[in-house]
């Protein structure tokens, strides 16, 4: 269970080393965390989420990051790559090379097995620090389902959730609908391992 | 991570272990997952949490159960230990099965890094289904956070977050407010050290 430790490393050294290296890496409380890559399936479940997110946004001032873009989930202490984010407005960075994202309306994570529990956990409870955030959307790939949680007016997260084939998630953040039988159109479904 | 797994069983045959075993098995879809054990401060937390209820709740018709009794989380394939549950008026248990409850109001797991995709996962989806349950508590082990899900009048789960040793947590559905300070009492955080790190 226990990965490898390296020393505790500031977020400066966390930027620079993140920068030269070959793959991407997130940060948590001083500690360096190399991302695996993902299998085929939550690969194709993105790639699907970011384009008909492209395409339900098409026109308006909002942009869509796929898992390239770097989020600031807490400038001192949590540095991520969501699978997408998407940015109403002009982008606000947390750094002065422009290179980190401060300021997504709406964070998606599509779940794997090895990183539900951050995505669920520490992910989500740095994400709702951030103010610019309105929705969370949890997407899985073992059955056709998307979770959200949605911010209220009281500051309060509540959860939604679709399932089914024949569902269509609502995300009012970015006024989209997002039809669950395209998300899978071209999704075979596996047992999930436990 | 991956405990070891026997073959696919039905719930039939899972009870049959249930009864003949020593040690506690969950159940989820055909799969027997042998209960490990946990940390000091996660055996810890759960005494502190269902003690200082007990006696909050002391005098009243709710019951706080720590560890020991199974919950039909869904009775066709799911079926759960968990670290505490509180029961108002008479337990419901299910037909046919033995020591097998089905109506909590309020459930609590203490989180672990090896169970607290389940625990935020497909765990409380089943619970979710409770139509008993009001209140859903996850306790952080690491440091001193507590986050409730509360159900709605709309049908809605709302998270609550508690934060830091001078914060109470609210039980609605109990009418009680438990304070962190007594959740979290005599555990050390700086020696638990950070939270072991995953991917």
């Amino acid at each position: 269970m226990a990965a490898p430790h390296f020393p505790l490393a500031t977020v400066e050294e966390y930027l620079e080393f993140d920068r030269n290296s070959e793959f991407k890496n997130e940060y948590y409380r001083g500690q360096i965390i190399a991302m695996a890559g993902g299998k085929p399936t939550h690969a194709k479940i993105g790639a699907t989420v970011t384009a008909l997110l492209w395409i339900a946004t098409e026109g308006r001032s909002c942009d869509v990051y796929s898992s390239d873009a770097r989020l600031a989930a807490d400038r001192e202490s949590h540095y991520v790559y969501p699978d997408i984010m998407v940015v109403y407005g002009e982008p606000e960075y947390a750094d002065s090379r422009q290179e980190t994202l401060a300021n997504p309306i709406l964070v998606v994570e599509v779940l794997s097995p090895s990183t539900e529990s951050a995505d669920r956990g520490r992910k989500f409870a740095s994400y709702r620090n951030l103010e610019s955030l309105q929705e969370y959307l949890m997407v899985s790939q073992f059955e056709p389902k998307v979770e959200l949680h949605r911010k209220g007016p009281d500051g309060n997260w509540t959860r939604h959730e679709w399932t089914g084939l024949d569902a269509v998630a609502v995300l009012e953040s970015v006024d989209a609908q997002l039809p669950l039988p395209r998300v899978y159109a071209k999704i075979e479904f596996e047992p999930e391992t436990n | 991570m991956a405990a070891p797994q026997l073959p696919f069983a039905t719930v039939e045959e899972y009870f049959a272990i249930e009864e003949s075993s020593t040690i506690r098995h969950e159940y989820y879809r055909g799969r027997i997952l042998a209960m490990a054990g946990g940390t000091y401060d996660h055996a810890l937390i759960i005494t502190n949490a269902s003690g200082e209820l007990r006696t909050l709740l002391k005098g009243g018709t709710c019951d706080v159960i720590a560890i020991e009794l199974r919950l039909a989380a869904d009775p066709d394939s799911h079926y759960t230990y968990p670290d505490v549950l509180v029961i108002c008026g008479e337990p419901v248990f299910q037909q046919g099965r033995k020591h097998t409850v089905m109506n909590p109001v309020v459930i609590i797991e203490v989180l672990s890094p090896s169970t607290e995709a389940v625990d935020r996962g497909r765990k409380f989806a089943d619970y979710r289904k409770l139509p008993t349950l009001r209140e859903y508590v996850m306790i952080s082990q690491y440091e001193p956070r507590v986050e409730v899900y509360r159900l709605g009048l709309a049908g809605q789960w709302t998270l609550f977050e508690y934060f830091g040793l001078d914060m109470k947590v609210q039980f609605e559905s109990l009418g009680v407010e438990l304070p962190m300070s007594e959740i979290y009492r005599r555990v050390n955080f700086e020696q638990t050290g950070a939270e072991p790190q995953g991917t």
